[in-house]
């Protein structure tokens, strides 16, 4: 009986063995694609860095190199539509992160214009110069946004905006009737309106354009992702 | 003003700021040497990096120092908890990467 015991035990650690040399064998011999989709079989999340390697490789060349890269492990009509997407939404984000600091540099113009018209007590003269430089870089910023596949007419919609704000301010300016109380107060609650109206504007722009960035990033991370799969 | 004398009115007015992290001016007026005169007709394109959500106190004393130096001063203000996001972005990054930092 013991005898029987010692040679199963035998027995059972030589297959061990062997096995684990054919396992070592088939790793050297065997290309890895096979030896992989073998060992796949028994541990299914298990990932090859070097197949991975590859196809981080090309998200990065994408990302960072902005190279054009071709997807060649998908069937045909299916890497020319992941490229295209890919190209689109690439495009589509850097029109909106561009335009997301121009209107982060118009957010900070209006947010000027508007305190210096309510900073500006009975001196509303000195708040004219703030404004009308304002005005000036809110339409030089206002026609460097590009228009993207979700908001087409965003800067003419921006600019006409900015052009209704400098008829205010310019029909004020011609005015040039400050020295009435009343009058004054007038000006400064027409001027306050506008102002406040501008930046409201601006800033829901703004958000609309931040969401739709972190919208499109995130379109772009599935399809990217698509690659690594 | 020279551009000595408004780094010194802006670390001021940074001190005296409880949201104010970094201060940075960027822009043609931050290439001028430090005794050179600004240009008032050109503004002060200043790069705020702020903690905490009002903003509202900020761009009303901004206005008033403004106002008072006779230059427009235009803040592009950036709340530090959007700054990792921002700074991937071309725009942002050549502003940042091009500025002078005036306040930490």
């Amino acid at each position: 009986m013991f005898e029987w015991i010692l040679n199963f035990l035998i027995q059972a650690l030589l297959s061990l063995l062997w096995g684990l040399i054919l396992l070592l064998v088939a790793l050297f011999v065997l290309p890895e694609k096979i030896f992989l989709g073998v060992i796949k079989i028994f541990k299914k999340d298990l990932v090859s860095k070097s197949q991975i390697l590859n196809k981080v490789r090309i998200i990065l060349d994408y990302i960072f190199n902005l190279k054009e890269v071709i997807i060649s492990d998908l069937n045909q009509v299916e890497s020319f539509s992941l490229e295209k997407d890919i190209k689109e939404l690439f495009a589509e984000k850097r029109k909106l992160e561009g335009n997301l600091f121009f209107l982060d540099l118009l957010k900070g113009y209006s947010n000027m214009l508007l305190f210096s018209v309510l900073n500006s007590g009975y001196d509303i003269n000195s708040a004219f110069m703030i404004m009308g430089q304002s005005l000036e870089y809110l339409q030089y910023y206002s026609r460097e946004l590009k228009p993207t596949n979700s908001m087409m007419d965003q800067g003419e919609r921006i600019q006409e905006a900015a052009y209704k704000l400098e008829a205010i301010i310019n029909s004020i300016e011609g005015t040039n009737n400050f020295s009435d109380d009343l009058n004054l107060k007038k000006i400064k609650s027409t001027l306050k309106k506008g102002t406040e109206e501008f930046d409201s504007f601006i800033k829901l722009e703004y958000d609309k354009t931040k969401k739709q960035l972190i919208l499109n990033n995130q379109k772009l991370a599935d399809k990217l992702l698509k690659i690594i799969n | 003003m020279k551009k000595v004398e408004f780094f010194q009115v802006i670390n001021r007015f940074c001190r005296n700021s409880s949201t104010i992290v970094k201060a940075m001016l960027y822009g043609s007026q931050a290439k001028k040497d430090s005794h050179e005169e600004l240009d008032s007709k050109v503004d002060l394109d200043l790069i705020l990096i702020i903690r905490g959500e009002d903003d509202f106190y900020l761009f009303k004393e901004l206005a008033k120092l403004s106002k008072e130096i006779g230059i427009l001063i235009h803040p592009l203000v950036i709340n530090e908890k959007e700054l990792e996001f921002k700074s991937t972005i071309q725009e942002y990054k050549l502003a940042l990467e091009q500025s002078t930092t005036i306040y930490q």
